[in-house]
């Protein structure tokens, strides 16, 4: 990384989260720099749902503070939000009669107005869109007929027509196979290094962290114990100590970080 | 197209729900008669009992058929839509019980006034509709789930309707006032009712309709609403609000008709898909047609009670359309 900073696109500064007795977060910041392509790891129950709904407004810290651009996110209305950053759900079902291009246009949401439907503008962003994703030949198709990748990618579009520049994923590969795993993956490879969106996914797959993500924060029993270069973050000691088990790495792979291919009990 | 189509089917059951009755009067008297008195055409000749039917019986009946049916269907639109189920209708939050215990109280009391039309009963059942949702929604508040507020709403509905039980049971000679008010009636209709009623439910209806991108955006849940852009707090406080409205005005003023709010959103949907955007406006027609029409087949027996009729036609019917959508259907 360059000596100058990026400008933050969502900081988190010491956010503290609790449910009822429960610590979900204690004091984690977490910095996203405009264009920058960050995973977020940690094992079930670490606090990763929760900082990201910290960092989208719906959920708001007992303490600490979080930046969506330059306005605190509790100052913000949600279509203030939703301008900017997107959120792609994680596990939506789609049963209804609607086509992909329908749900893509659900995107334009926070630019609507009372009574007008939708503008040539917001057209075209969903149309944009769609051909960002490479579905648009999927535009007529009856949701309840996709695949479950076709599903994900046609989330990812509706996420995309919000027209924001940050793009947050709760565990965007879950339930795919291995090709549309790497589909989505390349497909946020581009999204940040070409058209400079800032993403932040959550995933739960090391191989895949470590393979398409320069940047892991990892949490742990609602701590940040890690955020920085993937090989720096990803080290035997701390997987088997986050984790429990023991990773086995293999390196000298296409990728620069090691991959975790093998892991026993610890 | 649809639109086309609901516009036409209701203006054609507006017609026959003015000419046929009782007494049929032929239609282009009826027509001279609604040009004249509507649009100011110049008068012509025709019997002046005609007039007196068309301006005074059918047309506020006819009315009031409309905006009840346009009311229940929107109403049960916005219900399914907030509560993501597919069984609520208007009546789901306690509102029926409500307005029927309400209107109870109000038949049983010796006191009656009548101010516009309406009597202490269609007060009373107006009351009720918006209590029992306020306390509803004051039970159910803190909580996230969707279940909640439906067990709520059933749990205070059936708070109520054993109020209404115990009043239909002391009631004695004003049992079938109450029964006659539970099962629906336009045979009171009235202009003094459409003047109080119509501004409520159309201005009700207007800002339901003002939040469509809310519903459509609501089909995804709650978190994936909330990162479209909508305040879904607000907006299911306000469309749950806005929605008992319109409940409360159309039970005030025809008493509670079942299946409308309940099957009219659904059979739009399954033409045209789960959209509010569309299934809003043509729900809002479509009720209203089917309610004049339903009105005039209660009618023809002789003052039929039209819940009866609402049930025994729009069943059937809704479940052929079931049986021939294609494909699943979800919300």
């Amino acid at each position: 990384m360059s000596s100058e900073p990026l400008p933050a696109a969502v900081e988190a500064r010491g956010v503290s989260v609790t449910y009822g007795t429960r610590v979900a977060l204690r004091e984690v910041d977490l910095r996203l720099g405009a264009g920058e392509r960050v995973c977020l790891v940690g094992p079930n129950g670490a606090g990763k749902s929760t900082l990201v709904r910290c960092l989208t407004g719906l959920v708001t810290p007992a303490a600490g503070s979080v930046m969506v651009g330059d306005r605190l996110v509790s100052s913000m209305t949600r279509s203030d939000v939703a301008r900017i950053l997107a959120v792609v759900p994680g596990t939506v079902q789609l049963p209804f009669a609607m086509n992909v291009e329908a749900v893509v246009s659900l995107g334009r949401t926070p630019y609507l107005h009372a009574w007008s439907g939708p503008s040539a503008a917001d057209q075209a962003a969903v149309v944009a869109a769609l051909n960002r994703v490479g579905i648009l030949e999927l535009r007529d198709r009856d949701v309840r007929t996709l695949s479950t990748g076709e599903r994900q990618l046609t989330l990812i579009a509706m996420a995309l027509a919000q027209g924001g520049t940050v793009l947050v994923l709760d565990e965007p590969t879950v339930h795919l196979d291995l090709r549309h795993q790497v589909q989505v993956m390349e497909l946020l490879v581009r999204l940040s290094d070409v058209e400079g969106m800032t993403v932040l996914a959550v995933l739960h797959d090391l191989t895949l962290a470590s393979h398409f993500f320069p940047r892991l924060a990892m949490l742990d029993r609602g701590r940040m114990v890690a955020d920085g270069p993937t090989a720096a973050v990803l080290t035997a000691d701390r997987v088997r100590e986050v984790y429990g088990v023991e990773p086995r790495f293999l390196s000298g792979l296409a990728a620069e970080a090691a991959v975790v291919v093998e892991v026993a009990m610890v | 197209m649809v639109a086309v189509g609901g516009l036409v089917s209701l203006g054609i059951v507006v017609l026959a729900g003015i000419v046929l009755g009782n007494v049929s009067l032929p239609v282009s008297d009826t027509l001279a008669v609604l040009g004249h008195r509507l649009l100011g055409l110049p008068a012509g000749i025709w019997p002046a009992s005609t007039e007196t039917i068309v301006v005074e019986l059918r047309l506020p009946r006819v009315l009031t058929a409309m905006i009840v049916g346009m009311g229940l269907a929107v109403a049960g639109t916005a219900f399914q839509g907030l509560l993501r189920n597919p069984l609520a209708d208007p009546y789901v939050l306690g509102t029926a019980s409500g307005a029927a215990l309400g209107a109870a109280i109000g038949v049983l009391l010796p006191i009656q006034v009548a101010v516009l039309g309406f009597g202490v009963a269609n007060a009373l059942a107006f009351c009720g509709a918006l209590a029992a949702v306020a306390v509803v929604y004051r039970l159910s508040r803190g909580s996230e789930s969707r279940s909640s507020i439906l067990l709520v709403g059933y749990a205070v509905g059936s708070v109520l309707a054993a109020g209404l039980a115990t009043a239909m049971y002391l009631s004695g000679d004003n049992l079938r006032r109450i029964v006659a008010y539970l099962l629906g009636s336009f045979a009171n209709a009235s202009w003094a009712q459409v003047v109080v009623g119509l501004p409520i439910i159309v201005l009700g209806t207007l800002l339901i309709l003002s939040r469509a991108r809310s519903l459509d955006a609501l089909l995804l849940g709650d978190d994936a609403a909330a990162h479209l852009g909508v305040d879904v707090r607000r907006e299911r406080r306000v469309l749950l609000a806005l929605a008992a409205l319109v409940t409360a005005a159309a039970v005030a003023l025809a008493g509670l008709i079942g299946f409308v709010g309940l099957i009219v959103p659904h059979a739009v949907r399954l033409v045209v898909g789960p959209s509010a955007r569309l299934v809003l406006p043509l729900s809002a027609v479509l009720g209203a047609a089917f309610m004049v029409l339903a009105d005039l087949i209660a009618r023809i027996p002789g003052e039929l009670p039209v819940g009866i009729v609402t049930a025994l036609i729009g069943v059937p019917v809704f479940l052929v359309l079931l049986r021939r959508s294609p494909g699943a259907y979800e919300l």
